[in-house]
């Protein structure tokens, strides 16, 4: 008798264990599409929090699942639309287009927003009843003069990765100084996924750099004409030697500059030296050989501090902060987004599309080679009507880099952009 | 585990193979032929237990309760290209099968162990799990041909009392079943499945003519899928399929996943059973199934789920002669899966990460309606056959859709087909037979369809799997085969007899790029 009581007892709690999700699957419903309501609002080109600009009919949102490869595009007129039958989940939103002020001055308008879930109200599980509609702030796009246009972080087989480089190009149809132009990189994020915690108070005017260099000269030393481009290599050495790697695809001894930190092992280049500003709360470099950059992919920018603005994370405590999510108290230099001139964001690969350092204003988007090692990168597309325009070489800049760069190609320095005339290889 | 399934199998078998002792305590002897079973004879005998065929097991009593046993060693090799993605160029397995009943007076009993070593060749899309179709829609799958290595274990048991003042009889089934399944080409994979089931039942006899029966039916199931590349140098694409080819796209060295699930259920018979001449089953059977697949068991996300609602019905009826008996089988069939999709959030815990629900959907139905009709003419001989002609129809459709974005694919068939089997006495002495088959069947496929049109519609999953499963399921396409089983008993003065089995099938199809499969199987075995 106990046996069988036993026996009841044991069939009677799997039947309770099994009860939640018996449950769960019969709550499930069908899935609807929701028509998704979306205003926009800005404080572009006026001092008011709403009002005061008129949006223009050129208006586009565009909303990706990249989960799902479901894309939704729609042009509209004035501050809302509607999107209609999108389907559940979670999506990066971006917005484009012209405002106008009261004077009838064009302002050219940009938002994104990333990770944001669009749910129905009524579905089973749901726990917010806000996913179809949505208010979106658009601010003054930074169509930046310099960008990124071609960056190559993934490495060559096997495990090499001081081949590492990221190229700077003019994109304005005026001579562009690099002096004084900081360069910074974001941590890669964690392979779980797990985002870092800003403080709120900062709401979304900063970046955080985990490392920030800057480009050496006095204001005019280092002119990048239009239709020219600088290559910044992590070392700038003939990586074909066979000291180095042969299975390498470039030669990073054609860098106009490099990031040498010192080390006796990789000595000095003639390229010449980026300077370093910030890591971890200090000027100094710390103790690594070389800077490195995730072979998996980081966050990539350049800014500018504005002219009487005095911008020093190392020693002023509010521009920078700790990562608030994680035990450790690395500290990150603090960027507003509005000194971003270009950025890019790699990724591990396109899985991790959710998973995103950057406010979708500095990249909507994001590029990756998909591993590591490979020995290819990214490159931005050309431009084809503005090249021809302007007649010289212009890239393509939505702030979007899925619609920007090309992925998985043989890293070329100078693929497009010709070096500058005061580069060392031109010496 | 792999090592308690192997003892325990081990110890089945040992206890089917001493069921000759067991038997002679407790069996009258004059209900047993002294020169054992054939295998027509077996079969016969098989196939006329209609309480067996249902899922109640306490209705053995009200079946012919003849001890019998058999053990067999087979193997077979499946080749060609007609054959769906998933399913591989060719497949071999090797195994070993027994299965014993022993009416022990005040107990009967059933017992089934089989092992399988299934080698499944130039597979693709299918990163993840044992079996790519048993009904599971979410799973990783990637473009490339890769072997696997699998291996099978199948336990099932049944127990039941006599009827109690002759009205009341009790059972039980019990299943135990296992897999272990490894991909051999990067993205890799090692995943177990193992599903632990009971069904208790009763059988309630009203007249000793008319019986009815009821049984309940409850599995627990799971399967921990891992995955992993040998040369991380080299990270691997791979999609998490969603159904009907809608995929994300995925790189690395893959993720586990955690498979996890219940079915529940139940069923109901009817027997009417004359005392000899006729006897008719009728049963219905339905069960629910939920499994519930999580990403990355250390910090579960769940992804997916499936509600999976199946029906059964069934009327068994055979009629015996003295020198024919007729087998009729109706039976109806259907399965309805219900795709379930989650919506999460990350916590952005780093001391403590999880992930949120937000919002979970149907996004995916799958029905498959099955119904059957065959029909059997036994010429009968003592225990065993002389010939039969066994003839049988069925029809099949399976409809699925993919409810936003929207896709659909449909396909549907009917399948006739025709075995006539002559089994040759060579001699009275040692009970020499040759049992000789041969088959054929036709299937005429309807017009299959598969529309996909949103979302990253140029991925493989869509544009070769789904593609191919499609044309699979709507070529049409007839196959022959036959089959020789030589047996004779081992001693004169011995129940047991052994058998060697000889058995072919062709599929030959002309459809898309399709050719033609081919079958081939050997085994031999013991019955006593």
């Amino acid at each position: 008798m106990k046996k069988l009581i036993y026996a009841m007892l044991s069939v009677i709690t799997l039947g309770l264990v099994s009860c939640d999700q018996f449950n769960e699957a019969s709550d499930a419903q069908n899935v609807i599409g929701q028509d998704v309501k979306v205003s926009l609002w800005t404080k572009a080109g006026t001092r008011a929090e709403s009002g005061n600009v008129t949006f223009g009919d050129d208006m586009l949102i565009s909303m990706d699942n990249y989960t799902e490869g479901l894309h939704y595009e729609q042009k509209f007129s004035g501050s809302e639309c509607v999107v209609k039958d999108v389907v559940p989940g979670v999506y990066s939103i971006s917005v484009s287009g012209t405002a106008y002020d009261e004077d009838g001055f064009p302002i050219l308008l940009m938002a994104n927003i990333v990770n944001r879930p669009i749910l129905a109200s009524s579905a089973s599980g749901s726990n917010q009843s806000t996913g179809s509609e949505i208010s979106i702030e658009v601010k003054g796009a930074q169509i930046g003069n310099l960008v990124f246009s071609e960056v190559y972080y993934c490495g060559s087989n096997p495990w090499y990765f001081r081949d590492q480089f990221y190229e700077i190009a003019n994109n304005s149809d005026e001579v562009q100084y690099l002096d004084g132009l900081y360069f910074a990189n974001t941590d890669p994020i964690d392979f779980n996924k797990v985002l870092p915690i800003w403080p709120a108070e900062d709401e979304d005017g900063y970046v955080y750099a985990s490392r920030v260099w800057k480009f050496p000269g006095e204001g005019t030393d280092y002119p990048l004409q239009p239709g020219e481009s600088c290559i910044v290599a992590q070392f700038a050495a003939n990586h074909k030697l066979p000291t180095f790697n042969p299975n390498c695809p470039i030669d990073g001894s054609q860098a106009e500059f490099e990031f040498y930190m010192n080390s006796a092992t990789y000595t000095d280049q003639p390229a010449e030296n980026m300077l370093h500003v910030f890591y971890d709360g200090s000027a100094e470099m710390g103790s690594i050989e070389m800077y490195l950059t995730s072979v998996f992919g980081v966050g990539l920018m350049v800014f500018r501090v504005p002219e009487g603005v005095d911008w020093d994370p190392v020693h002023d405590s509010s521009m920078s902060t700790t990562n608030l999510g994680s035990k450790y108290g690395t500290l990150y230099a603090k960027v507003p987004v509005e000194y971003v001139v270009d950025a890019v964001e790699c990724v591990r690969n396109a899985s991790y599309n959710d998973s995103k350092n950057f406010p979708a204003i500095m990249d909507g988007g994001f590029v990756t080679v998909g591993s590591s090692y490979l020995g290819v990168g990214v490159t931005r597309l050309v431009d084809e009507e503005a090249t021809a325009a302007s007649g010289h070489v212009k890239y393509k800049d939505t702030n979007n880099s899925v619609n920007d760069f090309e992925s998985g190609v043989v890293p070329v320095m100078h693929r497009h952009s010709t070096a500058p005339a005061w580069s060392h290889v031109n010496q | 585990m792999k090592h308690y399934i192997s003892k325990t199998g081990a110890m089945l078998l040992v206890t089917l193979m001493s069921a000759p002792a067991v038997m002679a305590q407790t069996e009258t002897q004059s209900t047993l032929s002294p020169e054992g079973y054939s295998p027509a004879a077996l079969e016969l005998l098989k196939e006329q237990r209609l309480w067996f065929k249902s899922s109640n097991a306490a209705g053995a009593v009200l079946d012919d309760t003849r001890n019998y046993s058999e053990v067999k060693i087979g193997y077979d090799q499946t080749s060609g290209n007609f054959h769906r993605p998933q399913d591989g160029k060719s497949v071999n397995n090797a195994g070993v099968d027994c299965e014993g009943f022993m009416n022990l007076g005040s107990a009967l009993v059933w017992g089934e162990f089989s092992f399988k070593q299934r080698n499944v060749n130039e597979a693709s899309f299918n990163a993840s799990i044992a079996d790519p179709f048993r009904g599971m829609p979410f799973f990783m799958a990637d473009e490339h041909l890769s072997d696997w290595r699998n291996q099978n274990y199948d336990m099932k048991f049944r127990a039941s009392t006599p009827l109690y003042w002759g009205k009341l009889a009790l059972g039980v089934e019990g299943t135990y079943r296992a897999a272990i399944a490894a991909k051999q080409r990067d993205p890799r994979v090692d995943t177990r499945y193992f599903e632990l089931g009971v069904n208790p039942a009763l059988v309630y006899s009203i007249d000793g003519k008319h019986s009815i029966g009821a049984d309940f039916q409850y599995t627990s199931l799971k399967e921990d899928s891992r995955m992993s590349n040998v040369n991380y140098l080299d990270d691997q694409t791979y999609y998490f399929l969603f159904g009907l080819g809608a995929a994300t796209v995925e790189m690395g060295s893959g993720i586990s996943t955690d498979y996890h699930g219940h079915i529940a259920g139940g069923g109901l018979q009817y027997n009417y059973n004359n005392g000899g001449s006729i006897n008719i089953l009728a049963g219905v059977d339905y069960t629910r199934h939920v499994e519930n697949v999580d990403r990355n068991p250390t910090i579960p996300q769940k992804a997916a789920s499936v509600k999976d609602d199946t029906w059964k019905a069934s009327i068994q009826a055979t009629v015996n002669g003295a020198r024919f008996a007729h087998r009729i089988n109706l039976g109806g069939y259907t399965r309805d899966i219900k795709g379930i999709q989650y919506v999460s959030e990350n916590n952005g815990d780093i001391e403590n990460p999880g992930w949120s629900v937000l919002e979970y959907d149907v996004r995916s139905t799958y029905r498959t309606t099955r119904l059957s009709a065959d029909y059997s003419l036994v010429r009968k001989r003592a225990d065993e056959y002389a010939w039969r002609v066994d003839a049988g129809v069925v029809y099949n459709k399976q409809k699925d859709r993919y409810l936003l974005p929207e896709a659909h694919k449909n396909s549907s068939g009917v399948y006739t087909h025709l075995t006539a089997k002559y089994n040759f006495n060579l001699g009275d002495k040692m009970n020499r037979r040759l049992l000789i088959a041969a088959t054929g069947g036709v299937m005429s496929a309807g017009k299959g369809e598969y529309v996909y049109s949103d979302a990253l519609p140029s991925l493989p999953t869509i544009t070769v799997l789904e593609t191919g499963n499609i044309n699979y399921l709507s070529s049409d396409y007839w196959n022959v085969g036959g089959s020789a089983t030589y047996s004779q008993q081992i001693k004169g003065d011995n129940r047991m007899n052994a058998y060697a089995r000889a058995e072919i099938n062709y599929v030959k199809t002309s459809d898309f790029d399709f050719n033609h499969r081919r079958y081939l199987s050997f085994a031999v075995g013991v019955t006593f």
